[in-house]
């Protein structure tokens, strides 16, 4: 039983049987004894930003927070932000924690490992021991490991600190379509009934079926540009060709022996597919291009959240409610073809993928203990209502995963177990109407389960320090890129310069005694 | 006659230039706007396919972006926040530039001059990074999440240089109707009142448009000191709420750039009579 | 100057009065200036002391208290090439704005000197772009320059003379243009409707005898016009210069400083390493950087403004 485990906090202080006498839920807990001693309600201010899926956001704010809220005696106030907004308020809320001020909110769901801010957060090992100890009679075998894709982009080995919590990450697969891809594999050799059926395996066949692609007038979208998709996919590459930033000890090796050949080379695979098989709107990508120009029917191939395949199905829906044939709506066809590949592309040396966005909590340091243990309370809420049977027990809607759409996905990895997942998936009550009219699977989506086995996060195989998330946000790996693919720069003197510019933020964060590593 | 009938070819020409240069001008400012208020209307299939008329509807119109600019978002709301915020600026403002103004310009002599340069260059402190001490400020002050933050903040922008402004329009009313007030037993301050600031309106309605555009526009302060969604102002709120994760709503976002946007200029329209009469009395020609 | 006539008779007339006067003028003149300048110093004092202060230390996101370091930040970005592009950039788009602005501004207000049927409509649509919130304005723009739905590239291959796309902001060249054009489009109105006061303000009796000995058009316009509106132009062309060369808005919703990195201005590339990068002190001392520029160009261009004024 999850509520009866030990604990230090105040707040965690259950009635025990006496709820089940009184007819609460059978895991309610009593109100908690700073509440009841002051008297006053306590408070509990959460920044996170606008879900990509509105329905989660109604479900967060008007089930989840307030039901949680009336059960801990909290009143819990939930502020909406563009994601993108995110770190300019987290600035200025850890400028006034840092003058022991109130910061405004007291905690923040950062979209990337907010490893900067380590100074003026708690520790949030206690919360995850305490998760891991957990149960749930609604799902037997606890809520399982804290994964290792969390466990590295929240932990500071220099500090021995966690200096956010991850509940969730949203997984990065390529997204292509079906339709444009066989013709593609038809006009081929060697591209076998695998590849025709499930899309690309590897860079190789991206390159070779982009080509072909390219010439139909479908070229393949990978972004070379400012952004968090460029950013992303980028690594995917350069952790498939074997070759990263940083090791596991946040020593700079992207440009030592060996790494240096495998990133020159892939700087000049990417120099070739962007002159094969790419177009020059990647170096103008957006957060938006991969959704746009794959829904404008312009791209045969991109990576991004499964919100590409989400929003093709909301526009074939709006088809379906508007009466259109399914068998020549574009619209609905349109989705009937959107499908996402189950494995990442395979490099030279494997077949990695990342993580699209990591949420990750953190909580400031206010030494305000009533609220910690509170905020610290809801997370751990948050963890067990990913799953469906537990959110039902617990009075919560239909729980994280389901809300979500299943963008969200767990990293306590059975938080909602892999069969949970697999039947949500299987049988996608977003698509069920669409494969109904269309006679198609409406297990669309059941390949990003394979997420869980593939994505890395950024920063890998090191951890996602403050220095790899300023090598990050400074969009060092995508200018080096960039400007090889437009020939302005020779791939040696690109990678020169990116790991000049990653060496002098390292050695910063280095002297902050926030990042590891000598070199 | 044939005289005559150049004069009339060449008047012709030149009134079809006039009209010509006239048309590319508001078809430079205006056709974003256009662009804006069809897109309101259109639906998003007819919106992402690129071969369709940008200006035109390719599909039957809809009013669904509209819904969701009422029904999701407190559109209405901001848009009273932000007048709520501009009106108090405005009075802010008026209230520490008008003075010091006057001051400068009449009363400190060239002191005055070097001290009005200096006033002015608080202009130029650069506002990238400001944005957290100045937070750290407001939150001292127990402003944080408030309407009064924006309020409290913002005539540090707008006061220099509407002071630097107006120094200009009172050093353009002579001094002499001023002193011929002062003779008939008026005060300082009530020759102030009485003679300077009346004809120093069209200089008031200047830094009143200069001020309620500068706090309606500015966007980094608005986004760091008011996190609660019932006390944003339109520029924040907006795009903060019609783009999710990496899905921009272009409909409800066009829409609601185009509804901000036109009443604010019936506004300056109105004005602008007195605008180009401020000028002109403040006159650098004197 | 009557002004100046006023003072000596009155100096001649009555130097007791008059020192009295000057003596009251002083305390008035600091108690009226006094609220202003407080004001500004409380609220902004602080935080532009802590920038500065940030801009010398080690300081990060996370321990805005960071170690006394000199001025090694500044050493710093000066070596690195995206600050020397951003530095430069800077300057390209405010001066080329600005010099766009004025001649579009110029012929404008001229156009606008005519009365005709319609002028107010025509003022009220030329009034738009001013009174647009930039943030959102510019997200329309940044369909305007989309890769893909770009409404110029739809025009253009409408009238046969593009196929396929320009991909406005993918190409350094083009996407330099397009924010220029972002910040013309937005700062002209203000300035044509400034100097649409400046020239119906121009002395009427000055142009007539210009008409009457015979000046054309472009020499009325350059020996006499802009001449004379050379004050009032000041004050349009600080004012926009103040708005563009500050401005983030424009370049972070456009490009964020792509593509690689060739569009980054100072503010934004503060914004980037600072806040989004968490290194504030780096961010602190690229936004710091041009103040003592900033400085020395104000007061002259103020000095220039105000001599010409007098003259």
């Amino acid at each position: 039983m999850w509520r009866t485990r030990t604990t230090r906090r105040d707040f965690l202080r259950t009635v025990g049987a006496g709820a089940l006498a009184a007819g609460v839920p059978i895991l309610g807990r009593g109100p908690s004894r700073a509440a009841a001693q002051g008297g006053r309600r306590l408070r509990l201010r959460i920044l996170q930003w606008q879900h990509f899926v509105p329905p989660y956001d109604d479900w967060f704010n008007n089930v989840f927070a307030p039901r949680w809220g009336e059960r801990h005696n909290v009143e819990v106030v939930v502020d909406n932000v563009g994601l993108a907004d995110l770190p300019a308020i987290a600035a200025a809320e850890a400028a006034r924690v840092a003058a022991g001020q109130d910061p405004g909110h007291d905690m923040i769901q950062h979209l990337s490992p907010p490893a900067a801010l380590e100074p003026q957060v708690i520790d949030h090992g206690d919360l995850i021991k305490e998760l891991l100890a957990s149960s749930h009679p609604a799902r037997p075998g606890g809520v399982g490991n804290y994964t290792k894709l969390a466990h590295l982009s929240t932990y500071n080995p220099v500090t021995g600190k966690y200096f956010g919590f991850s509940d969730n990450f949203v997984p990065d697969p390529i997204h292509y379509r079906a339709d444009l891809w066989r013709q593609a594999a038809a006009q081929l050799d060697g591209f076998d009934g695998v590849h025709a059926l499930n899309g690309p395996v590897t860079w190789h066949d991206i390159l070779r079926a982009g080509r072909v692609l390219k010439r139909m007038g479908h070229p393949v979208g990978f972004g070379l540009s400012q952004e968090l998709d460029s950013n992303m996919i980028l690594r995917a590459m350069m952790y498939s060709w074997g070759t990263a930033i940083q090791d596991q000890d946040s020593n700079v090796v992207l440009d030592k022996p060996p790494f240096r050949e495998k990133t020159l080379d892939l700087l000049r695979f990417v120099k070739q597919l962007y002159e094969e098989a790419m177009f020059p709107g990647v170096f103008a990508w957006t957060a938006a291009s991969n959704n746009e120009e794959f829904l404008a029917g312009r791209l045969s191939m991109a990576a991004n959240a499964i919100s590409i395949s989400r929003t093709a199905q909301a526009a074939a829906l709006q088809a379906l409610e508007r009466g259109e044939n399914p068998e020549t709506s574009p619209a609905i066809q349109f989705a009937v073809n959107t499908e996402i590949t189950s494995l990442a592309p395979a490099g030279p040396e494997a077949a990695r993928g990342l993580e699209h966005v990591m949420g990750v909590y953190a909580i400031w340091d206010t030494g305000n203990t009533a609220v910690i243990d509170a905020a610290q309370q809801l997370l751990f809420d948050l963890v067990h209502s990913f799953d469906p049977d537990v959110a039902e027990a617990e009075g919560w809607g239909p729980g994280k995963f389901v809300a979500s759409q299943a963008y969200d996905y767990p990293t306590f990895d059975n938080a909602i177990p892999a069969q949970k997942r697999l039947a949500f998936l299987r049988n996608d009550p977003i698509y069920a109407p669409i494969a109904e009219a269309t006679g198609d699977r409406p297990n669309k989506l059941e390949r990003v389960e394979a997420a869980m086995d593939w994505a890395l996060h950024v920063g890998w195989p090191g951890p996602a320090n403050a220095a790899i998330d300023e090598v990050f946000n400074t969009f060092v790996i995508p200018v080096m890129f960039a400007r090889v693919a437009q020939g302005i720069d020779r791939p040696e003197d690109a990678l020169d310069e990116a790991a000049r510019q990653i060496r002098s933020i390292f050695n910063k964060w280095r002297r902050e005694g926030l990042v590891g590593g000598t070199s | 006659m044939a005289a005559v009938a150049g004069n009339r070819a060449r008047r012709l020409a030149l009134r079809t230039g006039h009209i010509l240069v006239l048309v590319l001008f508001v078809l430079f400012t205006a056709t974003p706007f256009a662009w804006m208020l069809i897109t309101a209307f259109k639906r998003d299939s007819d919106l992402y396919n690129p071969d369709n008329n940008p200006f035109w509807f390719n599909e039957p119109p809809t009013l669904e972006h509209w819904a969701y600019v009422f029904q999701r978002t407190p559109y209405l709301q901001w848009l009273l926040n932000t007048a709520v915020v501009g009106l108090a600026v405005i009075l802010i403002t008026l209230a520490l530039a008008l003075p010091a103004a006057y001051s400068l310009s009449r009363l400190l002599g060239r002191w005055g001059e070097r001290l009005g340069i200096a006033i002015f260059l608080v202009y130029l402190v650069p506002p990238t990074l400001l944005f957290i001490p100045m937070a750290r400020v407001v939150s001292s002050l127990g402003l944080q999440n408030t309407l009064w933050s924006l309020i409290v903040v913002y005539p540090t922008i707008t006061i220099p240089f509407s002071t630097w402004l107006l120094m200009g329009f009172f050093k353009s009313i002579p001094r002499d109707l001023e002193e011929a007030a002062m003779i008939d037993g008026c005060s300082r301050l009530g020759a102030l009142r009485r003679v300077v600031l009346p004809l120093a309106v069209p200089g008031i309605v200047t830094v009143v448009i200069f001020s309620f555009t500068l706090s309606a526009q500015e966007f980094i302060y608005a986004l760091t000191f008011v996190t609660s969604t019932a006390v944003k102002t339109v520029s924040v709120g907006v795009p903060q709420d019609m783009v999710r994760g990496d899905i921009f709503y272009w409909g409800p976002l066009m829409g609601s750039a185009f509804l901000a946007s036109v009443p604010v200029a019936v506004l300056y329209y109105l004005v602008l009579d007195r605008f180009i009469a401020g000028f002109t009395t403040a006159g650098a020609f004197k | 100057m009557p002004n100046t006539a006023q003072r000596t008779v009155a100096a001649v007339a009555a130097p007791r009065t008059k020192r009295r006067l000057l003596d009251r003028d002083r305390f008035l003149g600091s108690l009226l200036l006094s609220p202003a300048v407080l004001y500004i110093a409380l609220l902004v004092g602080f935080p532009f002391l802590f920038a500065i202060y940030l801009s010398l230390t080690d300081a990060t996101v996370g321990r805005p208290v960071g170690a006394f370091i000199g001025l090694d930040n500044f050493r710093e970005i000066i070596e690195s090439r995206g600050f020397r592009a951003a530095l430069r950039n800077t300057f390209v788009f405010t001066f080329v704005s600005q010099a766009v602005i004025l001649a579009l501004a110029n012929s404008l207000a001229l156009a606008l000197q005519r009365d005709f049927r319609g002028k107010g409509l025509v003022l009220f649509l030329i009034l738009l772009p001013w009174v647009a919130p930039v943030s959102l304005s510019t997200i329309g723009w940044l369909w305007i320059f989309h890769s893909r739905f770009s409404l110029i590239d739809w025009v253009l291959r409408q009238l046969g003379l593009l196929e396929g796309n320009l991909f406005w902001l993918g190409r350094p060249d083009l996407a330099m243009i397009a924010i220029i054009v972002v910040h013309v489009w937005r700062m002209f109105p203000f300035s044509t409707v400034i100097l649409m006061a400046g020239h119906s303000a121009l002395p009427k009796d000055v142009l007539e005898s210009a008409q009457v000995d015979g000046a054309g058009f472009w020499r009325q316009l350059f020996q006499i016009r802009l001449p004379l509106l050379l004050p009032i132009m000041s004050v349009a062309v600080l004012f926009s210069t103040v708005f563009t060369f500050a401005d983030m808005t424009v370049v972070y919703v456009l490009t964020r400083g792509g593509p690689f990195d060739t569009t980054h201005v100072l503010s934004s590339l503060a914004y980037f390493r600072g806040i989004f990068g968490g290194n504030l002190s780096i961010g602190a001392a690229i936004s710091l950087f041009l103040f003592p520029v900033l400085l020395i160009a104000a007061v002259l261009i103020l000095r220039l403004a105000r001599r010409t004024e007098v003259t």
